[in-house]
């Protein structure tokens, strides 16, 4: 995250930071640049922040919340995400389009990798992995490193 | 069919990792089972050489497979096309692909495994590393449907190595060497390994430990087995085999014989290797067993076809006519030999192929000459057993079992009418034929209890003519002084081969002596129940000079002269006498130098007081008797022989003499301790009762 997030705490400046954000990630992302998955994790922290700030039941809460959890799917953390998901859809507050759209975000990333992994994805091993995931992530103790964030 | 991924894992490298994947691959594949290997030590990838599929052209491999799950791009080849299939033997049922890591070594290769690195960095949002393993697993489920997928993991701590060992895997195999960076890294990764979470889908891993390279078992530091305990799992220890380490060598690939040492052939580590696969593989324990009992007798054979073990014989194969593992026929019709000996031309001369069981060796035998013109067939059985074959017609289907039991050696091919025959008569064939060396294969061979129809050794040898050849076959005996081979060999050979070779052996000196000495005393204590004191030698000698006269005969064919205690032949007389009766000089002189030896040990032999009997006390009247006596024990002893053409020669020479000399003729039922007991009392000086008949005349010694 930049300086400029860190010092940003109105929602009309993060909200300007999450676009700029958003726009600086797809260019990279176009460009195929290895800086991309940072850059979408840069765009969840912004969302988050905004989330933060405003209420589930308001609309941009709600977009926050959804967009903090996309983001961090992009940015391929897909713990964080889940993570995020979590606490958001704990939240009574949040509208049923918003649980909805979450439920598409998560649905859109299964059926992205389910296109790339589909031999994993007919076995079932594919939705296991989350799982692991999350065990693996929670392990103190980790010999094998692994490229991705858990 | 349910899959089980084995990886094959190792901290450090230069354990033997890719050798054991390699190996245990084949095995199972050649047990029957559908197997893929999959080589995912990216970063330095080698299954493809141990796998022997150097020479085949790669396409793609496990970089491009991962890449392109990872691009989402669409495959448009299948495993199957990217996988090398490894050829298996004729009549196996089981197939065994390799899917490489890449083309690599190549420019084009590490290009691909840079792209993947860029790839994981940056493009998660798909999946990670985790989903594209897994991917490619569940394809090779898919495409090949093994009932084994075995992982050359990466050395070390990587991404891919604990996806492979924790994630893929349903058993991790650990090899370690005894260094300690070696076993604390896998004590460490071990740790890890068990506590590593697992697909909901998933058993919990089996961890098996292999400590290898170890120079002894025994040499083993107890604290590095201890460490392993600690960990639970089996341990297995596998011995260095210099061989293996050098040439990297897996069981079925067809190779040259390289080095000289003995040694190379690795049998101790392929042993070892077997063995943990019967203990790591259960289902597998009886093939396995069976496959030590093959690379054994495989083992064996080959070090006898070296020349270097068992017979002492400098003219093995040398490595350049050997090969391993040799393919013949054609795909739908082809058997693989598991050793060809070849000519200098290249010429296949000799297969030798384990067949283990011996109900299908005549089978095997005549696939072979039906389809190959190779001249001789070596089937090898369990225990050690080997049968050679030859072909007695030109299409191959008339085949004859050879009763030699050894491989035949380059110069049997040259020497023998057919190698495989190894019969005493056809040696003796070659060294009539200018091999005289083959005198010493008969004797060592039978010495060492490998030559066929041993009874037959004895006539076959001592029908040798040639004084050369009789004389080479004495000295071969003498190699070997134990009692059993001078009883069974040398001693009859002495009294029934020509009598020039025989002395001339005797006088040789050396080895010699205690031979001799052995067979006199044999003649003794056989014959005439006396013991033989090596203390008074008897000496043996061939005379040219005309023997001294003799009042009642034609003349002396040979003679005892107690000083100084000589055995003499006349050689003039005894071929006058031979040309007389029309018999063979040399068995005249035979028959004379065994009368002659036991009147001399009728003399000089202790009795059980160990009392000799000087000459100078024999009255006239018991001379006569004693030459009967003298005459009975020479019969007996040419009984004992079995030789006709001695018998023959006796006969005609007694017939010939004074009417006097058949005397012995009427105690020729006489029982042999009848006869000592008469002997005896003669030589205390007290007649016996009833005395035999005796000669009315002659000397002893005379034709």
């Amino acid at each position: 995250m930049t300086n400029t997030a860190s010092f940003a705490t109105t929602e009309d400046e993060l909200d300007t930071l999450v676009s700029i954000a958003i726009r600086r990630a797809e260019i990279l992302d176009d460009e195929g640049s290895p800086a991309a998955d940072e850059a979408w994790h840069e765009v969840s922290a912004y969302e988050q922040r905004l989330a933060a700030i405003t209420a589930p039941s308001e609309i941009a809460g709600g977009v926050a919340r959804v967009g903090a959890v996309r983001a961090a799917l992009a940015a391929g953390h897909r713990a964080e995400a889940e993570s995020l998901a979590s606490k958001y859809l704990a939240e009574t507050q949040l509208p049923a389009e918003r649980r909805a759209a979450m439920e598409r975000v998560f649905q859109e990333d299964r059926d992205r990798r389910a296109r790339h992994f589909p031999a994993i994805a007919k076995s079932g091993r594919l939705a296991e992995l989350a799982g692991w995931r999350a065990a693996a992530a929670a392990q103190n103790s980790r010999v094998f490193p692994m490229s991705e964030a858990a | 069919m349910t899959m089980e991924t084995v990886a094959f894992y190792s901290y450090k490298g230069g354990v033997g990792r890719t050798l054991l994947v390699a190996n245990t691959a084949q095995f199972l594949a050649m047990s029957g089972r559908r197997v893929v290997a999959l080589d995912l030590d990216l970063e330095a990838p080698g299954l493809h050489h141990k796998l022997g599929s150097l020479d085949r052209p790669m396409r793609g491999g496990a970089v491009d497979e991962l890449l392109s799950a990872l691009e989402g791009e669409q495959r448009t080849v299948s495993l199957r096309e990217t996988a090398i299939e490894i050829s298996m033997p004729v009549g196996c049922d089981g197939s065994l692909f390799l899917i490489p890591a890449g083309s690599a070594p190549s420019p084009a290769y590490w290009a691909s495994l840079e792209r993947l690195n860029h790839v994981l960095r940056s493009h998660r949002r798909n999946g990670g590393l985790p989903e594209a393993v897994l991917e490619l697993q569940a394809r090779i489920a898919e495409e090949f449907d093994p009932q084994f997928l075995l992982i050359d993991s990466r050395t070390g701590i990587t991404e891919l190595g604990g996806l492979a060992t924790s994630l893929l895997a349903d058993r991790v195999v650990c090899l370690t060497t005894t260094s300690p960076e070696s076993v604390e890294g896998i004590r460490v990764v071990a740790e890890a390994l068990r506590a590593a979470p697992r697909l909901a889908s998933q058993k919990p891993l089996r961890l098996d430990f292999l400590v290898t390279r170890v120079e002894e078992r025994s040499m083993t530091p107890a604290g590095v087995l201890g460490v392993l305990d600690e960990l639970g799992g089996p341990i297995t220890v596998l011995p260095h085999d210099s061989g293996i380490a050098n040439e990297e060598q897996v069981w079925l690939r067809s190779r040259p014989i390289r080095s000289a040492d003995p040694n190379d052939v690795g049998m101790v580590l392929f042993a070892a290797t077997l063995r943990w696969i019967a203990s790591s593989f259960p289902a597998f324990g009886p093939l396995a067993r069976s496959a030590e009992r093959r690379m054994r007798a495989v083992h064996h054979s080959l070090q006898q076809l070296r020349g270097s073990s068992l017979l002492p014989y400098p003219s093995g194969w040398p490595n350049r006519q050997l090969r391993e593992r040799v393919l013949f026929g054609r795909a739908d019709n082809s058997r693989q030999a598991d050793i060809v000996a070849y000519d200098s031309n290249a010429r296949p001369l000799m297969i030798v192929e384990y067949v283990g069981n011996r109900e299908e060796f005549d089978a095997a035998a005549r696939w072979w000459f039906s389809q190959t013109q190779i001249p001789v067939v070596a089937l090898l059985g369990d225990e050690l057993l080997s049968m050679l074959y030859s072909c007695t017609d030109a299409q191959g289907l008339s085949v004859r079992l050879s009763e030699r039991w050894d491989l035949p050696l380059p110069r049997d091919f040259e020497a023998l009418a057919d190698p495989a025959d190894a019969s005493v008569g056809s040696l003796l064939d070659a060294v009539r034929r200018g091999y005289p060396e083959y005198l010493e294969r008969i004797v060592d061979g039978w010495a060492v209890g490998v030559t066929p129809v041993a009874p037959g050794i004895v006539d076959e040898l001592a029908g040798l003519d040639d004084i050369e050849l009789a004389r080479r076959a004495l000295r071969a005996c003498v190699s070997d002084t134990s009692d059993r081979v001078v009883a069974g060999l040398f001693a009859p050979l002495f009294w029934r081969l020509s009598p020039e070779a025989s002395i001339q052996v005797a006088q040789k000196g050396g080895r010699s002596v205690g031979a001799v000495s052995k067979t006199v005393a044999l003649l003794a204590q056989d014959t005439l129940g006396l013991r033989y004191d090596t203390g008074t030698p008897i000496s043996f000698e061939i005379s040219t000079a005309s023997p001294p006269p003799s009042p009642a005969s034609n003349g002396l064919l040979g003679d005892y002269q107690p000083e100084p205690g000589r055995v003499v032949l006349y050689s003039e007389a005894v071929s006058q006498c031979a040309d007389r009766l029309a018999l063979r000089a040399r068995h005249v002189g035979s028959v004379t130098l065994i009368h002659e030896t036991l009147r001399a040990l009728a003399h000089v032999g202790l009795d059980l007081d160990g009392r000799t009997w000087p000459q100078s006390e024999l009255a006239a009247a018991d001379a006569r008797l004693f030459e009967t006596l003298v005459q009975y024990f020479t019969y007996r002893h040419l009984v004992g022989l079995r030789d006709p053409n001695l018998l023959r020669a006796f006969e005609a020479m007694l017939e010939e003499g004074h009417p006097g000399r058949r005397a012995w003729e009427r105690i020729r039922d006489l029982s042999i301790e009848d006869a000592r007991s008469w002997l005896l009392s003669l030589r205390r000086g007290a007649g016996p009762t009833p005395p035999p008949q005796p000669c009315d005349d002659a000397p002893p010694g005379e034709g």
